[in-house]
């Protein structure tokens, strides 16, 4: 076995707010292991993207608050590190493709200041040496005449060029672990395919780990080794793609897949529907968190919440009820 | 579904053009945006016609322009005898208690500072249809038809979660009975769990009082599911026409092809045996004109022919209508 280049343990991520505590990321623990990529899946608020930024230190403090939980990067934790430290693993050794390519470039500067500021902060190139890098990155991820579009300023560029421009900036340091939250919410679908297809062929030139997070779960089929199903601050179920996909452990990874309309569907059957909200995560309910909702709940799931356990090579999952069976596990 | 009356609503050569205007003291017109550039079809009653496309393909502009927000440029609006872009006042006024829209964004479509009570009876309340003690009554009833509990008549939107906002806006589409109800991407803002319910309302909806929807998206899965025929726009225009089951089955234009396969399945057994046509680049700007097929740019299939002239939607098999000159014979 590889060692995982990202090992995170038991993280916990509040936010304290005037109706009380929001427990965000609820005690996480999971593996990346390098060059593989791992999916991250769930609802809005669900801490998904709450996940990453606790352990990139980009979580504003207060409100929010590291709890407990450590992250561990080459031997490194990141949790309660050095800000000038963890600034020099930030954009270096881990990058970020952020969700909104319109929000996420300075539109005051121009893609050459923007680009050339990591290479020149975390690798010591000389202006001139990182301006030369970045108009080979941009012609690595496909836009056309690199040279002349350095000098543009980011509204210049459609949407799925901005893309292009921050993945360009996210690999300019050649980073062992690219996070992408959301990278082709903001795009159409077939921009969408682009950019995963680019995103595919990047990685099997470098060699990163991909943190892939979307609600998508159409888009980590095709590009993710494993998934991570989040609800509510919690994993609920961990498993590698394909079984994920043939075999959902928990109902509601199993009530997630059956809701979605797929484009392959032979006939036209109503929808499998979730019944109401997540829960607002101040108030969360006694027990399992989704028990509100489960199709399967029973006498324990409304009175303790369950552990993420194994259950077969390779698979977690936090139920009391297997829903196989259709009995207690 | 009956085909064989004729439609309730008729768009014919529709064009929407909005001027580009430059100048500082006298404007002038410098150009036009052709967001919706010549599109027909017919809508038949009971039946669900799914519009899709990517941002800027003018599907928004398309409906916004049945419901005469923008008055079209040129071409025609039948629904059934009446000419709607010839209304003017009242009489067009009177035409919303036929026609109905569902918006994208729960959060931006419902007034922060009225009650649901208020937002759900306002159409009524706009034709004096009932008094204030019927209205409530008719309120209550109406919010239990989308599911909603009729105590909550009281509250304020900002109460409300994403679906239970978009279930308010969907109440208020029905509250004078419509015939046609246009839904602008109503399910694109709402989380997984919470789009299956919403669509289940719809179809439920349309089961027990007879409407027909147009239902606009950009997500042909769920256009796929909910539609019973299925429109692809493309720069303002159709480029396919077809039964839902037909243009998943038998896709005959490159883009719908393309558009088709860049929709990832969520099942990696059939999402790693299927092929990916990767478009090249972006959609060009509606601001030019291009004196061939608009799509010639990106197109996989490109001939000769795609850069002189401009291919005609016509229909190439019963009920399957394409505007490409691989499949009009040329």
């Amino acid at each position: 076995m590889t060692e995982p280049i990202l090992s995170i343990k038991n993280l916990q991520t509040q936010f304290h707010t005037t109706d009380g505590v929001v427990r965000a990321v609820d005690g996480i623990s999971f593996d990346l292991d390098p060059g593989t990529t791992l999916g991250i899946v769930g609802e809005s608020g669900c801490g998904k993207s709450v996940t990453h930024m606790s352990f990139l230190g980009l979580i504003p403090q207060p409100p929010g608050k590291i709890a407990g939980g450590e992250a561990m990067f080459k031997g490194r934790n990141l949790i309660g590190m050095a800000k000038s430290e963890l600034r020099k693993i930030r954009g270096n050794e881990i990058a970020v493709i952020f969700q909104d390519p319109m929000t996420s470039l300075n539109p005051f500067l121009k893609i050459s200041r923007q680009m050339t500021e990591g290479l020149e902060i975390h690798k010591g190139f000389s202006h001139k040496d990182a301006l030369a890098k970045a108009v080979a990155l941009l012609d690595s991820v496909g836009i056309p005449s690199p040279d002349k579009r350095i000098n543009d300023y980011p509204h210049q560029f459609s949407g799925g060029m901005r893309q292009r421009v921050m993945i360009a900036m996210a690999l300019s340091c050649s980073p062992s672990i690219l996070i992408a939250d959301e990278p082709t919410t903001a795009l159409d679908v077939t921009i969408q395919a682009q950019i995963l297809d680019l995103l595919k062929k990047l990685q099997s030139e470098t060699g990163a780990a991909i943190m892939l997070i979307t609600h998508d779960l159409g888009v980590v089929a095709g590009m993710t080794e494993k998934i991570i199903v989040m609800y509510a601050g919690k994993i609920v179920e961990k498993a590698d793609t394909s079984s994920l996909f043939s075999r959902p452990l928990h109902p509601y990874t199993f009530a997630l897949l059956k809701s979605l309309p797929r484009l392959d569907a032979r006939e036209k059957e109503k929808l499998y529907s979730i019944a109401g909200l997540p829960p607002d995560l101040i108030h969360n309910p006694k027990g399992c968190k989704f028990n509100p909702r489960c199709a399967f709940a029973t006498g324990k799931c409304f009175e303790e919440e369950p552990e993420l356990v194994e259950v077969g090579p390779g698979r977690r999952v936090a139920c009391w009820i297997d829903i196989e069976k259709g009995g207690a596990r | 579904m009956n085909k064989n009356n004729s439609p309730l609503l008729s768009l014919k050569d529709v064009k929407v053009h909005f001027p580009i205007q430059a100048g500082l003291l006298i404007k002038k017109n410098i150009g036009y945006i052709r967001a919706v550039n010549g599109v027909s079809f017919d809508l038949f009653k009971g039946e669900t016609l799914g519009l899709v496309g990517e941002s800027g393909c003018g599907k928004s502009t398309t409906a916004k322009a049945i419901l005469q927000l923008n008055r079209p440029t040129s071409g025609s609006i039948k629904l059934e005898d009446t000419e709607l872009t010839k209304l003017r006042g009242e009489p067009l006024r009177q035409i919303y208690k036929r026609l109905q829209v569902i918006y994208q964004d729960p959060y931006a479509s419902l007034n922060p500072r009225m009650t649901v009570g208020q937002i759900v009876g306002e159409p009524i309340m706009c034709f004096k249809l009932l008094d204030s003690r019927a209205r409530r009554g008719r309120v209550e009833e109406l919010l239990e038809i989308v599911g909603l509990d009729p105590r909550f008549l009281n509250r304020y939107p900002h109460e409300f979660s994403g679906g239970q906002r978009q279930r308010i806006g969907i109440a208020r589409a029905l509250a004078l009975d419509p015939e046609i109800v246009i839904c602008d991407e109503p399910v694109s803002a709402l989380d997984v769990s919470i789009r299956a319910q919403i669509i289940n309302l719809l179809e439920e909806l349309q089961e027990k009082f007879g409407f027909s929807y147009i239902f606009i998206a950009h997500d042909l899965s769920v256009v796929k599911h909910i539609s019973n025929r299925v429109a692809v726009m493309y720069l303002g225009k159709i480029v396919e026409l077809a039964p839902a089951e037909t243009i998943y089955d038998t896709p005959l234009h490159p883009y719908t092809r393309a558009l088709l396969s860049a929709i990832p399945i969520p099942d990696p057994a059939v999402e790693s045996k299927r092929k990916r046509i990767i478009l090249k680049g972006d959609v060009p700007g509606p601001d030019k004109v291009y004196p061939g097929c608009d799509f010639a740019s990106r197109c996989p299939k490109k001939m000769d022919v795609c850069d002189r002239e401009t291919p005609q939607l016509s229909e190439v098999a019963p009920g399957h209508f394409a505007s490409c000159f691989l499949c009009n014979g040329k």
